[in-house]
C-alpha cells in the first residue's frame, strides 16, 4: 500500500473514534514557464508543489486544515487541526445560539439537523477516463525554449510599430489530483497543458496600445505558435488610433474572447450555496425565464477544449454534463452533496475547493450553444454596433455580485452597417448582467480559444449604457 | 533556523555548479489560519502550512527559479541542480560563493501571541460580537459576514554573497461585510483593516466605528441612484483613495515593468511627472503597517524610498535582478507571496504625503464635480498606463458643497495624465491596507494619501 493511503486508513480510524467523517484532498503540480525577452532567455521557472487538504465532519461542524508535509506525523497532525476547527464551530454555534452542543445539531450553516458525517461524504463510484485526451509526450528543453522565444520574436517580427512584447511565457503544467474519504472513496486523475501566450505593446505618434492572444493544447505536438504571434500583433496594432465613443446607447457585439467574463458574473448566481445563504440573484427562478430564449447554457466537464475538463469534483462524485439554462429558462443550480440534501434536490457533482480552501461549488466547463451567425453577419445591420473587444482590469474594478450591477472600462471598435470606423476607447459599459441576458438577440457560430473554462461565439446585444468622451 | 548552514553552503555550491554568477535559497514556513463568522454562528475555520524552498540563479540577465517542498540536505541539492541544469549547455565553469555569515538585526515589527496560541473561541467571540454590533444598527440587514485572516511567516534567505538572514512575520487582517435588502433592492458594503503583527490589534481597535462604516454605506447605497458619466473634477478621499496612486502610477515604477520598457515612466528619472504639490514615498520600515518589513524577500532592508518629489521622479522601485537590469541601486523592494513565486519588485506602504490645503477648500474649488469617498477595486496596464477603479461610495459635489450620494461610478484614465491634473493636495495624510497582486504572486501592501483634487477625470456611470 502506499504510504499516504495508509496514513489516511489510520486517520479513518482514528475518526471513527471521534464519530467524525474525512476526506483527503491532494493536489500535485509541475509547473514549467519560460519567458523570452529581448530575443534573450529572461526567466525559467519550475515549480513543483504538493499539498493535501483535510475536511473533517464532526457533530455537523466541518473543519479544514492542510499541509505540504507529508510525513505519518504531518499528515496525522493536520487531521487533528480540521477536528480541532470543526469542533471549535460546532461549541461556537453552541453558544452563540444557546443550543447544546453535545446534541447531533446544529450544522455549521442552515437552521436543519445535522446531516450524518457519511451522507455528506462521496461513495465509492466509476469515473470516466480522460487519459486518451492527452498525450505522454515529453518536448526536449530545446523545443520548450524555441517555442518560448518565438512567442517572442515573431511577435515583434510583424510590424516596427510593435516596441516590445513585455507579457509572454511557454507554461507547461502536468496537475494531478486524490480525493480519499472515510467512505472509501480512492479517486485519482491527472492532466496535462501546453499554454503560452504575446501580448504586445505597439506604438505609434503619442498613443501605446496593448493586445494579445494564446495557445492552449494538452498535446505539445499540436502547438502552433505563428497564428498565436499573427493575431497578437494585429490585435495590438488594430486598436492604434483609437478614438473617444461618444457617450450613448449602443447595440453591442461582445466579443467571444469577451463573453466569459460576462458569464462569469453569473456562476455565483447559480450556486447551491449562494442560494442558501441569501446571496444568489437568481434564487427561487428555477423554472423561470431568466435570459433570451436563444440561450442555452451547459454544465460539461467532458469538453476538452476547457481548462475545467475533470472525471470528478473535489468530494468525489463523478463529474457529468449539466444543463443550467434551456431556451431562457433557468433548469438548476450547481449543488454538492450538503447544499443538493439541503434543498431537497439533485447533487450535480459541482464541489470545488483546493486543498488549502473551504469546500465551495463551481463550474466545470460552461458551453453557451452556438448559434449560426458569422462575426460579419453579426455586425452587419443598418445602425451603429459597438464591437466590446476587451474589458480592461477584469470584473474586480467595477462588478458588484450583490447587486448584478457592473460598470466597466472596455475598448472596441465602432461599426455602422458592417462597415469598421475604426478603434474606440476611453470608456465604461455599464447595466446589470440580469438585464443583459434578457437582450441577447444573436449568438455568433464560431468559439472562442480553448483554454478557458467557458466557451462561447460572440453575443449581440440589444443595447447597453456607454459613459464615453 | 529552518535549515542549518552547512546544508545552504552545499545547495549554494550545487546551484552555481554550471556557471551561475548568482544563487539564492528562500526557504519558509508558513502558519495561516482563516476564521469567519456567518449566518450569527461560526461559520469557517481554516488553518494551512506552507513549507517549502525557492532556488534562485543568475546568469547574467537570465533567472532561473526551482522550488521544492523538500527540505532535507538531498532535496534542497536536487532542486538547486535543477536549477543549475538549466544552462548547462552553456558549458560555464562552477563558480564560487562567499562563505555565509549571518546578518542579525532588531525587528522593528513586535507582535503578541502567535496565530495558533490564542484559542478559537476567543477570536470567534470577537467575530461574533461585530455581527451582532451590525445588525443591530438597522432592520434592514439580511446578512452579516465577519472574518479574521491571519498569517505567520518564518523565512530564512541564504545568497551566493554570504547573506544569510532569517526573519518572523505575522500578519492579521479583519474584515465586516454587511448586506441591506429593502423593496426588492438588495446592497452591500465592506471593511478591511490589518496590520503587521497578530490579532491582538482587535482588542485596541474600533471595531464599532469599523462596522458602522460598513453599515452606513449599504444603507446609503440601496438610496443611492446611479452616477452620472462624463469628465469632472474629482476629489478623491484618502486612506484607501491611494490606491489610485498605486495601481495608476506606483505598478509603473517597479523594475519588474521599468527594465521591460513595459512602463510610460521609463527614462523619467529626473523628469517633471507630476506637479510640485505632489511628493510621493514607498516606505518599508513603517513599524507594523502593513506593507511594512525588517528585510524584503531577498534578504536585504527596506528602507524609504522618494518616488516622486515635488513633482520630480526621484527613484524606481529595484529588486536584485532589477538592479542589473537598470543599473539603479537596489531598494529593499524585492519581494513574493510565497516560496512558490520567484522575487519581483513590488510596492510596500507607498502613499503621497500630505499637502497643506484643507479639504473643505477643495470642495468650495468645485462647481459640478464627484467626491469619491470609498474606492473599490482597480488594475492598470502598466505599458500604456491606462488605469480604472470602482467607486463604492461616491457624493455629487455640486456649487462647492457635497451634495446627493450616488453609486456604480468608476473613474478612467492613464495614471500620468492623472498625476498631472492633481491640483491641490489636503493635510490629512491617511493610510490603508489592501492585497496587492503581481508577477510574485499576492502580497500585503497598504496605500495612502491624503485628500487630492484631480481637476478632470473620466467618470464612468450610467449614461
Amino acid at each position: 500500500m502506499d504510504p499516504v493511503k495508509e496514513s489516511f486508513e489510520e486517520v479513518c480510524r482514528l475518526a471513527q473514534k471521534e464519530g467524525a467523517g474525512v476526506e483527503l484532498l491532494i493536489h500535485e503540480s509541475e509547473n514549467l514557464k519560460i519567458s523570452y525577452q529581448k530575443k534573450k532567455l529572461d526567466k525559467y521557472e519550475m515549480t513543483t508543489s504538493r499539498q493535501g487538504g483535510f475536511r473533517v465532519l464532526w457533530g455537523g461542524g466541518q473543519g479544514y486544515a492542510s499541509t505540504e508535509n507529508f510525513s505519518p506525523q504531518a499528515l496525522l497532525h493536520s487531521y487533528q487541526e480540521a477536528l480541532s476547527n470543526a469542533k471549535a464551530l460546532v461549541l461556537g454555534a453552541g453558544e452563540s445560539s444557546g443550543a447544546d452542543p453535545s446534541g447531533v445539531g446544529p450544522v455549521s450553516r442552515g437552521e436543519s439537523p445535522a446531516a450524518s458525517p457519511e451522507s455528506l461524504l462521496a461513495q465509492p463510484a466509476e469515473y470516466r477516463n480522460l487519459d486518451h485526451l492527452q498525450s505522454d509526450e515529453q518536448p526536449s528543453l530545446e523545443a520548450q525554449r524555441q517555442v518560448a522565444e518565438w512567442l517572442e520574436s515573431k511577435t515583434l517580427e510583424v510590424d516596427p510599430r510593435l516596441t516590445h512584447v513585455p507579457y509572454t511565457a511557454y507554461v507547461e503544467s502536468r496537475w494531478k489530483r486524490r480525493l480519499l474519504n472515510s467512505n472509501g472513496v480512492d479517486a485519482q486523475s491527472s492532466l496535462r497543458s501546453f499554454f503560452g501566450y504575446a501580448h504586445a505593446l505597439a506604438k505609434q505618434d503619442d498613443q501605446t496600445k496593448s493586445d494579445g492572444d494564446s495557445f492552449f493544447s494538452r498535446d505539445f505536438s499540436k502547438i502552433q505558435v505563428e497564428p498565436v504571434c499573427q493575431s497578437a500583433a494585429q490585435r495590438a496594432l488594430s486598436r492604434l488610433g483609437a478614438r473617444p465613443l461618444p457617450t450613448g446607447t449602443y447595440p453591442v457585439l461582445i466579443d467571444r474572447e469577451e463573453v466569459p467574463s460576462f458569464i462569469s458574473m453569473l456562476l455565483s448566481h447559480l450556486s447551491a450555496q449562494e442560494v442558501l445563504d441569501e446571496k444568489s440573484l437568481l434564487k427561487g427562478k428555477v423554472g423561470q425565464k431568466v435570459a433570451a430564449s436563444i440561450l442555452n447554457l451547459l454544465d460539461d466537464p467532458f469538453d476538452e477544449r476547457g481548462s475545467g475538463l475533470r472525471s470528478f469534483d473535489s468530494e468525489g462524485t463523478p463529474s457529468r454534463p449539466l444543463t443550467l439554462i434551456q431556451e431562457g429558462v433557468l433548469q438548476s443550480y450547481f449543488t454538492n452533496l450538503e447544499t443538493a440534501q439541503r434543498l431537497g434536490v439533485a447533487n450535480t457533482g459541482h464541489a470545488l475547493r483546493s486543498p488549502s480552501s473551504q469546500m465551495s461549488i463551481g463550474p466545470s466547463n460552461i458551453v453557451v450553444q452556438s448559434g449560426e451567425e458569422s462575426f460579419a453577419d453579426l455586425v452587419g445591420g443598418k445602425g451603429k454596433v459597438v464591437h466590446l473587444s476587451t474589458l480592461n482590469g477584469g470584473l474586480h474594478a467595477g462588478y458588484k455580485a450583490s447587486t448584478g450591477d457592473f460598470s466597466l472600462p472596455a475598448e472596441g471598435f465602432l461599426y455602422e452597417g458592417g462597415k469598421n470606423l475604426g478603434p474606440v476607447d476611453q470608456f465604461v459599459v455599464s447595466g446589470n448582467i440580469l438585464d443583459l441576458l434578457m437582450k441577447i438577440e444573436k449568438i455568433g457560430r464560431d468559439y472562442n480559444s480553448p483554454g478557458s473554462n467557458i466557451l462561447s461565439p460572440d453575443w449581440l446585444i440589444s443595447e447597453l449604457s456607454f459613459a464615453g468622451g | 533556523m529552518l535549515v542549518e548552514p552547512k546544508i545552504l553552503d552545499k545547495t549554494l555550491d550545487a546551484a552555481l555548479s554550471t556557471g551561475a554568477d548568482f544563487a539564492e535559497v528562500f526557504l519558509e514556513e508558513s502558519y495561516s489560519s482563516h476564521l469567519t463568522y456567518l449566518n450569527r454562528k461560526p461559520d469557517q475555520a481554516l488553518v494551512g502550512n506552507l513549507y517549502g524552498a525557492g532556488i534562485r540563479v543568475f546568469f547574467g540577465h537570465e533567472v532561473i527559479y526551482v522550488t521544492t517542498s523538500d527540505l532535507t540536505e538531498e532535496g534542497l541539492i536536487k532542486a538547486a541542480l535543477q536549477a543549475a541544469a538549466a544552462r548547462k549547455d552553456q558549458q560555464l565553469q562552477a563558480q564560487l560563493k562567499q562563505p555565509l555569515k549571518a546578518v542579525s538585526f532588531d525587528s522593528i515589527h513586535p507582535f503578541g501571541a502567535r496565530p495558533w496560541e490564542t484559542a478559537k473561541d476567543q477570536k470567534f467571540k470577537q467575530l461574533g460580537a461585530m455581527d451582532q454590533w451590525a445588525r443591530s444598527r438597522s432592520g434592514l440587514i439580511t446578512q452579516v459576514q465577519t472574518g479574521l485572516n491571519e498569517k505567520f511567516q518564518k523565512v530564512q534567505i541564504a545568497n551566493s554573497l554570504g547573506r544569510w538572514i532569517y526573519d518572523e512575520r505575522a500578519y492579521s487582517r479583519v474584515s465586516c461585510e454587511v448586506f441591506v435588502e429593502e423593496g426588492g433592492v438588495k446592497e452591500s458594503a465592506s471593511e478591511r483593516e490589518g496590520h503587521m503583527g497578530t490579532a491582538e490589534f482587535l482588542e485596541s481597535m474600533d471595531r464599532d466605528g469599523f462596522v458602522q462604516t460598513a453599515v452606513d454605506r449599504a444603507l446609503l447605497l440601496l438610496k443611492a441612484p446611479f452616477a452620472p458619466a462624463g469628465e469632472m473634477p474629482v476629489i478623491i478621499d484618502n486612506a484607501f483613495g491611494g490606491v489610485i496612486f498605486h495601481e495608476a502610477c506606483g505598478h509603473g515604477l517597479e523594475t519588474t515593468s521599468v527594465a521591460k520598457g513595459a512602463s510610460v515612466f521609463c527614462d523619467k528619472l529626473g523628469e517633471r511627472v507630476a506637479p510640485e504639490c505632489v511628493t510621493a514615498v514607498d516606505d518599508g520600515t513603517l513599524p507594523n503597517s502593513w506593507g511594512s518589513l525588517n528585510v524584503d524577500d531577498e534578504g536585504y532592508p527596506t528602507r524609504r524610498t522618494v518616488l516622486i518629489e515635488k513633482g520630480i521622479l526621484k527613484s524606481y522601485l529595484v529588486d536584485q535582478m532589477g538592479a542589473r537590469q537598470t543599473g539603479y541601486e537596489p531598494t529593499g523592494s524585492g519581494r513574493r507571496e510565497s516560496y512558490k513565486f520567484a522575487p519581483a519588485s513590488r510596492m510596500r506602504n507607498t502613499f503621497i504625503e500630505a499637502g497643506s490645503d484643507s479639504f473643505e477648500s477643495m470642495v468650495k474649488d468645485v462647481d459640478y464635480g464627484l467626491f469619491a469617498k470609498s474606492m473599490g477595486g482597480g488594475s492598470v496596464n502598466p505599458g500604456t498606463g491606462d488605469f480604472n477603479f470602482a467607486v463604492q461610495e461616491a457624493y455629487m459635489i455640486r456649487r462647492g458643497q457635497i451634495a446627493e450620494p450616488v453609486k456604480g461610478a468608476s473613474l478612467i484614465g492613464r495614471g500620468i495624465d492623472a498625476l498631472g491634473k492633481i491640483v491641490k493636495v489636503s493635510n490629512d495624510l491617511k493610510l490603508a491596507s489592501g492585497m496587492c497582486g503581481s508577477v510574485s504572486g499576492v502580497i500585503p501592501a497598504a496605500v495612502g494619501q491624503p485628500q487630492i483634487l484631480v481637476s478632470s477625470l473620466l467618470v464612468g456611470g450610467r449614461a
